[in-house]
């Protein structure tokens, strides 16, 4: 039995999958690639965990997403959330290094190089909120 | 009998929870348990068997990492501030024994820590912001399935979480423990748990051996080693000193909300007052020992100038022998000594001592050769480990009626921080780092 409509669920569950794929191969592109993209670098070992957290939470509501079950919703939401948490930070760090840069601590500032990607991969999950409000109209906290 | 009455809160509210769910059962039609609030559609993931330790783990580390890669930029500011009103005083105060007293001993002393103060109050911003939005309440109940194997309560996980921003009120905060043995093993590893006074030292110590980017990560180890070395603790007690049974974890979880701005900067001000309190007295008077033995006798430093021949360096190099194995130096020594007052006076003394600008207090320190990031790793771990300061001894005597308990702590702590700042010189030095 589906809380919502099954064809809206298999749309959020596959944008939810790419999400979770995209974190995932980041963090996978990083630790075992040696691959060095934005802040994150080899031996940055919390900011690659964090990334496959977030792509564990988006990765284990596809099924239920699939489903047309709030569940799905759960983990959707739960991954957004956590995405907000970590690319703020990196947001914020990014405004800190500039600011160190305005107060002469640093020689330069890039501004491409200090972006992390994992502020990028929030931007692109924010088209799910409208989507989900839709979803969840009429619920309360 | 005696064992029914010890339980018997508990058991009434089980008792509780039995008439209600069975009068549910026959009263309410469910839909296949779908879920009908925000509340629930989050607990389903933060309570998740599997995801729910990664997703703390993940929302500590970021709370972390805010607090002291955020706040660099202002803790530069403070730093500059420092350094002009030491540049203002040298120029315009002529009796050297005055300057010495407001440039070193005041300035130096005291605003070596006051610089630390924007990393303490994002701290205590970020705390408050995770307990504002209900998370806090869930983190108890994940780590309680984790927390019961190893020995400790999961209500403890309240009043260590508070340990985060200072131990004392964490210690305190275990009064909501009914449980007589798991109150008492909550209030003895309660001062593993890294408080903001300590919060300093890993930032200067860090931020001088690691560099910028990687300090964050260096920081958040301390503090995971304080969490496995409270479970570690909590386990030893639980079997020596207070063997039993634990009693079981019964927690209100309250609804999510999003955290309010005022009432989060309202938080922090709170908690912050007490550690802008504690430096204003005695974090204050303790830098003005520190400078007053560091340029005594006045003939024989040269006004200060000559530190090896002062008070102080006596007292350190009598002291050095003991750490001398870490790679410690004598000036170390006279830190962690004063540090016993109050954790963040290790770098008030380091800035007495070593009378450089706060700015450069870190460069200082492995210029002259003090740290290396292993023996600086070692020593944050020393710092978190060893001797609870005074307001926490105090505290445990209170709560514990008792001067046996502190007593007990003291000696724990201090062996504790021998052999683990031991453990990872030896490691490190295996694998071939100096």
């Amino acid at each position: 039995m589906s809380d919502f409509s099954i064809e809206l669920g298999k749309k959020l569950g596959a944008y939810a999958l790419v999400l979770g794929l995209a974190h995932a191969i980041l963090g996978a592109a990083v630790f075992l690639g040696g691959v060095e993209v934005g802040t994150m670098s080899f031996g940055d070992l919390p900011r690659v965990a964090v990334l496959f957290v977030i792509a564990a939470v988006y990765i284990m509501g596809v099924g239920s997403l699939g489903k047309g079950r709030n569940e799905g919703i759960a983990f959707l939401m739960a991954g957004l959330l956590i995405s907000v948490a970590v690319g703020g930070l990196y947001l914020l760090e990014t405004g800190a290094q500039y600011m160190m840069y305005i107060l002469g601590e640093t020689d330069e500032f890039r501004i491409l190089e200090s972006i992390n990607p994992a502020t990028l991969l929030l931007v692109l999950a924010l088209p799910l909120l409208p989507m989900m409000k839709r979803v969840t109209h009429g619920m309360v906290w | 009998m005696s064992e029914f009455s010890e339980d018997l809160s508990v058991v009434l509210a089980q008792k509780r929870y039995e008439r209600i769910s069975e009068i549910i059962g026959s009263t309410v039609k469910k839909d296949g348990g779908s879920v009908r609030t925000y509340t629930d559609m989050l607990d389903r993931v933060f309570l998740n068997k599997y995801l729910g330790i990664p997703i703390f783990l993940t929302l500590l580390w970021v709370m972390f990492q805010f607090s002291f890669t955020v706040s660099e930029p202002f803790v530069v500011l403070v730093e500059k501030l420092f350094e002009f009103l030491s540049h203002l005083v040298e120029q315009n105060v002529t009796d050297p024994y005055l300057t010495s007293f407001i440039s070193t001993g005041v300035i130096g002393g005291l605003g070596s820590v006051l610089v630390f103060v924007p990393p303490i109050f994002a701290l205590f911003l970020a705390l408050s912001i995770l307990e504002d939005s209900g998370y806090m309440a869930r983190a108890a109940f994940v780590m309680d399935r984790f927390m019961y194997r190893l020995g400790l309560h999961g209500r403890s996980f309240i009043p260590l979480m508070i340990g985060f921003g200072c131990n004392v009120p964490a210690i305190m905060a275990a009064r909501s423990l009914d449980n007589e043995k798991d109150r008492m093993i909550t209030i003895l590893v309660s001062p593993l748990m890294s408080c903001s006074a300590r919060l300093p030292v890993y930032v200067l110590i860090a931020g001088a051996v690691f560099g910028s980017a990687q300090a964050g990560t260096a920081i958040f180890f301390i503090y995971a080693l304080g969490i496995v070395l409270v479970v570690l603790a909590a386990q030893l007690f639980r079997k020596i000193l207070f063997k039993g049974e634990q009693s079981p974890f019964v927690l209100e979880l309250p609804t999510y909300a999003m955290p309010n701005a005022k009432s989060a900067l309202l938080h922090m001000w709170m908690r912050g007052k007490m550690f802008l309190k504690k430096a204003g007295t005695i974090i204050f008077g303790t830098a003005i020992i520190v400078w007053f033995l560091s340029v005594h006798p006045w003939e024989a430093t040269a006004g200060g100038q000559l530190i090896a021949e002062s008070y102080i360096a006596w007292m350190g190099h009598a002291l050095e022998p003991v750490f001398k194995p870490f790679g410690w130096d004598w000036m170390t020594a006279v830190a962690l000594l004063f540090g016993i007052v109050a954790k963040e006076v290790v770098v008030g003394t380091y800035g007495v001592l070593l009378g450089v600008d706060e700015g450069t207090l870190g460069d200082s320190l492995v210029a002259n050769g003090m740290f290396t990031p292993l023996t600086g790793l070692a020593f944050m771990a020393f710092v978190l480990i060893y001797v609870p300061c005074f307001a926490v001894l105090a505290t445990i005597v209170r709560e514990t009626n008792s001067l046996r308990w502190p007593a007990f702590e003291v000696i724990f702590q201090v062996a504790l921080a021998f052999l683990v700042s031991g453990l990872i010189i030896g490691v490190g030095r295996m694998m071939g780092m100096s």
